[in-house]
């Protein structure tokens, strides 16, 4: 369902005097209610944070610090590293760009990322290529940003920037595919740690989403009922299942029903769960457009029609710019969701960060470290799935959706 | 050339081209996939190659072989049939969800309403919660619950028992015991009379609908309070007392103890009751904390979208807050609220199947187990996904029913 | 909802029609597919073919059983299943490195296998009728007799199964034990509650937190996992009782005799090695100077000056030389891998028939 921009006000508040939410505040000691209220609670929150940083100063941190390299990487080699980083790179410079492009800036957030990056690194306090590494996305991030605000004063740079940059952001995964497979690439069995969720997850919106554009049109095209019935068969049954059910579909039962042209019995677990998760993804993305789709008022496809559009020419001008505006912030819970889910692929024997981390904890050397592991992983997923829906807030602000 | 272009923009040849390619494709895309599997089945068995279709379900009839565990109602054992085995499964994951879907919908409600509420560390409170329990993955969360489980649950032998006392008297004894086998309360045992009961509460739930109906019209007619409500209530439960002194309890309730087994009687186990696995708590803890985030996004979205008008008018009326919580806003909320909440209720359904990674036995986990004993995971596969679909058409239509009930009535 | 039930009502409808047509049409074609369909359209038919394609043999093993096999920390697997991967490596390629081991659970080993992600599945599996028949796998030749047992914790009184009614047992997901437990308790009269698990990780935590009072799997399983149990070994006990048969050894798809029969024969050259006294220290010599014929048709060179004999295995008559210059004899595996678990060979099953074992090589010829 698609949120819509809401003015953001306390519910007693308005109930009763109208407040604006930002002055609770201004109201803790209000009345003899809000007193003890605040007190309870002051107290009840003072306790949670002190027991909460006296856990974190006593647990064995060690297990992260000694297994930094699988919880990025997994078993890829050291000497092949240079296939990752520069993706990588281009992804900070990147973000930087994009934020000061098409961003509005949020204190707030800024804080709450370089806050949860700063941690990170301090449980990664040795200097090391991984430690050097971060440092220099972090760099390049900042870079980009300062470019990009620069850039916003001459518009001609700026209209240049920002086709560079949705040219590079579109040929990144290609890129990165490219770089870790040319050559005598390692086999994807070596693939691990959070670079297999973030890969998973990328390509399975990159490639996904177009899937889903076709599905979600073929599930509304009026008069071709038997496009419309394939499209909507595909999306429900997808639909259907949990994806654990689909993740060993796909592992176990793809290679039987697929022709051995299809290359399946050879292909890798990796492979096999790609297919999954985009085919999964581009179902769920697919009802996410159509909501968008069937926001849009019926005149303007009259419109289009009058000014002699046809089909493709409205979907590229009319459509789907729209369809996409209003629904970007559901797609990117979409988005998160399925970043989240790829915390599954384990079923299926893929080496992600979440079992790199329950090997770790069940190694003998690290008993008893499963909190802290588990912890530091939930940290990990928490700053990306939390930055991206900041910086989609940010870029929603940006786009005036919230004050239409 | 312009006569094949206007050919092609007769639009009812178009959609007949383009539409019987699709389909061709569909099944030729059938067709190749289901030669693919038999030249498959039929390579493993070459001597039925021809005769017996490749797609079979009698191996589902077969005995299991194996006791699931966790089963609460159909606790079914090794000499049932792998179907059995199967279903058992199913009854896990609807058991799941259906207190799931209790326990998220109650939570969610609160940390949405909590969201807006007036005292600001309150507000603050359930802000965090909501901003870190949906951007970790489920699966983490169950670990880490799993996890924290194991950690606060003495051995059965060291059980905590909770009594419920008032002012030093004991009125329950052994209400709640808690242990690394999960933690007992108190459950109801049926009596003889259960069937007789119910056949009793039907008759009389009918009678005092009738007369409830025509008290109704006689009311529309006469006007006035004709007691339509208080009658038929009485007529109810005088009957439920009547019958409560000639039958007797239609069941009794019975509190949990720890028996022994065993050699030097080592083994312990909770007897009687209703036992609450640790499994089972870690994964409805996990999910409900999770879902319950979702949820509350929805009731707050839906809070917020209320005309203020409605809350000014209540005000007005001098009703209190408590009371325009629940009298005016959530009632109005519920109605956009129901349908993104079955969609929830349908993902969270789905979601309860990653307790397979804490070894809860749900209908993936039988499904695997079957499909490893006996192969056909084509099948398997097949069932497992209607089984999946059915559950979530159930929902949908509850759900529908529910939003047709409250739009109509217009609570 | 997006879409009422009554939609999706007439959807299924409609989906299950269209299937129905689809299986229907497919039944009439059924003569003429089924002569291209029995023997060489099966797409995992060469299997050697594929493997030397690839330049690796793709080796399904457990991974997290020290003894069998088990990941080090520099990357590399040790133990009895990676050796015997190794072997089958070596007869294939001459070079035993040229192994990928992928760790497979007691779930999902058949799946992996039939599926064709790996080549050969040599993880502590043991043989049945159901597995070679409704599993459509074949099994080599068992490598390890085993049984399964029980494991408790140290200081609890149990000694048998009588001990313990009532109690609650771990045990992986998918394996024999699952069921003999359930047979075992079922013919003693004896409840118990089963807590299952995919992964012995998952297990062993569960095990740890006290909530069951049993650990059932293969004996050998449990020595190897009592070894690295966290509160030492000595802190669980093995009871003496055995539940079951449980022979185990590699095993291949059905429907690829080839490639079954050189797992087999690389499996049974190890026993006729150690029969005949060959191994990886006097392999050379014997090659150059073959004691026997019996050893000259193993290792394929001519005994006295004669000729070689081939029989026919697609992978040459040398495949034991490789094997046992690189891996060595079935008493070296067993003595590298299985010794230092505390499991005697001496009087077992798993001694060599001339000592009143079973590990018995038809002969090589
Ligand atoms: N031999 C039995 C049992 C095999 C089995 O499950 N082995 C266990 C322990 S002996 C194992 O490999 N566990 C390792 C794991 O699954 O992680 C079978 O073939 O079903």
């Amino acid at each position: 369902m698609a949120e819509t921009p809401q003015p953001r006000a306390s519910l007693l508040a308005r109930i009763q005097h109208g407040y604006r939410e930002s002055d609770a505040s201004a109201q803790l000691f209000k009345t003899k209610t809000h007193t003890v209220i605040t007190i309870i609670s002051a107290i009840t929150a003072i306790w949670v944070l002190v027991t909460l940083t006296n856990w974190m100063f006593n647990a064995e941190w060690q297990v992260i610090l000694d297994k930094r390299r699988p919880f990025l990487v997994g078993k890829f080699p050291a000497d092949q590293m240079w296939r990752i980083w520069p993706g990588v790179w281009i992804f900070g410079a990147l973000l930087g760009l994009s934020s000061g492009l098409w961003m509005r800036p949020g204190k707030n957030t800024a804080i709450t990322i370089a806050a949860g990056i700063a941690i990170l690194s301090f449980l990664l306090v040795e200097l090391d290529s991984t430690a050097i590494n971060l440092a220099l996305i972090l760099l390049l991030a900042l870079a980009g940003y300062v470019v990009a605000v620069r850039a916003q004063d001459s518009p001609s740079v700026r209209s240049l920037i920002s086709r560079v940059t949705v040219a590079t952001w579109v040929l990144l995964i290609p890129f990165m595919i490219i770089l870790l497979f040319v050559g005598d690439a390692p086999p994807t069995s070596y693939w691990g740690g959070i670079f297999v969720n973030v890969m998973l997850a990328a390509i399975a919106i990159v490639v996904g989403t177009p899937v889903a554009v076709f599905l979600s049109l073929g599930r509304s095209l009026d008069g071709y009922p038997a496009i419309r019935i394939a499209s909507t068969a595909f999306i429900e049954v997808v639909r259907g299942a949990p994806l654990i059910a689909w993740l060993f579909m796909g592992r176990f039962v793809l290679p039987f029903i697929l022709p051995s042209w299809f290359g399946m019995n050879e292909a890798d677990v990796i492979f096999r769960t790609m297919i999954v998760l985009i085919l999964f993804n581009a179902a769920y993305t697919a009802e996410v457009i159509r909501g968008g789709l069937q926001a849009i008022p019926k005149g303007q496809y009259e419109a289009a029609d009058s000014l002699g559009l046809g089909y493709f020419q409205t979907l590229r001008a009319i459509s789907l710019p729209q369809a996409f505006r209003a629904v970007l912030p559901s797609l990117i819970n979409q988005y998160i969701g399925l970043f989240k889910d790829t915390t599954l692929v384990y079923l299926i024997s893929v080496v992600d960060v979440l079992e790199v981390g329950r090997k770790a904890f069940n190694e003998l050397d690290y008993t008893g470290t499963a909190l802290e592991v588990l912890v530091f992983v939930g940290f990990i997923f928490w700053l990306v799935t939390f930055s991206m829906s900041a910086i989609s807030r940010r870029v929603e602000a940006n786009m005036g959706l919230g004050s239409r | 050339m312009s006569n094949l272009v206007s050919f092609w923009y007769r639009s009812f040849y178009r959609r007949t081209i383009i539409q019987g390619a699709v389909i061709l494709l569909v099944v030729l895309v059938g067709l190749a996939l289901i030669e693919q599997v038999s030249n498959i089945e039929n390579v493993h068995s070459p001597r039925f190659s021809s005769s017996i279709p490749f797609i079979t379900f009698d191996f589902l009839d077969a005995r299991a072989g194996i006791d699931l565990s966790h089963g609460l109602i159909f606790d079914i054992d090794s000499n049932d049939s792998r179907m059995d085995a199967i279903l058992n499964g199913a009854w896990n994951t609807i058991r799941l969800a259906v207190v799931l879907i209790v326990f998220a919908s109650l939570l969610g409600l609160l940390i949405g309403v909590g969201r807006l509420s007036d005292f600001y560390l309150i507000q603050k409170a359930c802000t965090i919660y909501v901003e870190v329990l949906r951007n970790i993955p489920a699966l983490l969360q169950i670990y880490i619950w799993y996890t924290v489980v194991w950690f606060i649950t003495p051995p059965i032998a060291e059980a905590a028992h909770i009594n419920i006392s008032f002012f030093g008297a004991n009125i329950l004894t052994d209400a709640v015991i808690v242990s690394n086998k999960g933690l007992a309360i108190p459950w109801f045992v049926r009596e003889s009379q259960l069937g007789l009961w119910f056949l009793l509460g039907f008759i009389a739930l009918v009678i005092s609908l009738i007369v409830r109906r025509f008290l109704q019209k006689r009311q529309d007619e006469l006007g006035g309070n004709q007691g339509t409500n208080r009658y038929p209530a009485l007529i109810f439960f005088g009957a439920l007392i009547l019958a409560y002194v000639g039958l007797g309890a239609p069941f009794t309730t019975e509190t949990s103890s720890i028996v022994s087994s065993g050699a030097a009687g080592a083994i312990k186990n909770y007897g009687g009751g209703m036992v609450i696995t640790g499994e089972f708590l870690a994964i409805v803890v996990a999910l409900g904390f999770y879902t319950a985030s979702f949820i509350s996004e929805i009731v707050r979205g839906s809070i917020l979208a209320l005309p203020a008008g409605q809350t000014e008018a209540a005000k007005a009326l001098g009703l209190s807050a408590y009371q325009r919580l629940t009298l005016i806003i959530l009632p109005q909320a519920l109605r956009t609220m129901i349908p993104p909440l079955g969609n929830q209720y349908i993902n969270m359904t789905k979601n309860t199947s990653i307790a397979v990674a804490i070894g809860f036995s749900d209908v993936v986990f039988a499904t695997r187990t079957i499909s490893n004993n006996a192969g056909h995971s084509l099948e398997i596969f097949t069932t497992l996904l209607v089984l999946y679909l059915l559950m979530a058409l159930v929902i949908s239509s509850i759900m529908n029913s529910l939003n047709w009930y409250v739009q109509r009535s217009g609570i | 909802m997006n879409i009422s039930w009554l939609k999706r009502g007439v959807l299924l409808a409609v989906l299950a029609f269209a299937s129905l047509a689809v299986v229907a049409c497919s039944d009439d074609d059924d003569s003429a597919s089924a002569s291209t369909a029995n023997g060489d359209s099966h797409e995992h038919a060469d299997t050697l073919q594929t493997v030397k394609d690839r330049g690796v043999l793709k080796c399904g093993i457990s991974g997290s059983l020290p003894g069998f096999s088990q990941l080090e920390a520099d990357g590399s697997y040790t133990g009895f299943d990676a050796d015997y991967c190794r072997a089958v490596a070596a007869a294939v390629f001459g070079d035993s490195s040229k192994v990928e081991f992928v760790e497979t659970t007691g779930a999902n080993r058949f799946e992996t296998l039939a599926s064709g992600e790996v080549d050969v599945l040599i993880r502590n599996t043991t043989w049945t009728l159901s597995r070679d028949s409704d599993l459509k796998q074949s099994f080599a030749a068992p490598t390890f007799y085993d049984g399964q047992g029980m494991m408790v914790k140290a200081d609890s009184p149990f000694q048998t199964l009588e001990d313990m009614d009532g109690a609650t047992i771990c045990v992986n997901q998918g394996t024999t034990t699952e069921l003999n437990l359930a047979s075992q308790f079922l013919e003693r009269g004896l409840t118990y509650t089963a807590l299952t698990f995919e992964t012995t990780d998952l297990l062993q935590e569960a095990f740890l937190a006290g909530r069951c009072d049993g650990w059932t799997t293969d004996k050998s399983g449990l020595a190897s996992r009592r070894g690295v149990y966290p509160e030492g070994p000595d802190a669980l006990r093995i009871l003496a009782v055995t539940m079951s048969k449980e022979p185990l050894g590699p095993l291949t798809r059905h429907g690829d005799d080839e490639w079954f029969d050189i797992v087999a024969w690389v499996t049974f050259g190890t026993f006729q090695a150690e029969e005949l006294g060959v191994s990886s220290a006097n392999v050379d010599a014997q090659i150059a100077n073959p004691d026997s014929v019996a050893v000259a048709l193993m290792l394929g060179v001519g005994y006295d000056g004669g000729d070689v004999t081939d029989m026919g295995l697609a992978v040459g008559p040398q495949f034991m030389q490789a094997v046992l210059k690189q891996v060595g004899n079935y008493g070296e595996i067993y003595e590298k891998n299985i010794t230092p678990l505390g499991l005697e060979r001496e009087g077992s099953l798993n001694a060599l028939w001339t000592n009143g074992g079973l590990i018995y090589s038809p002969p090589i010829r």
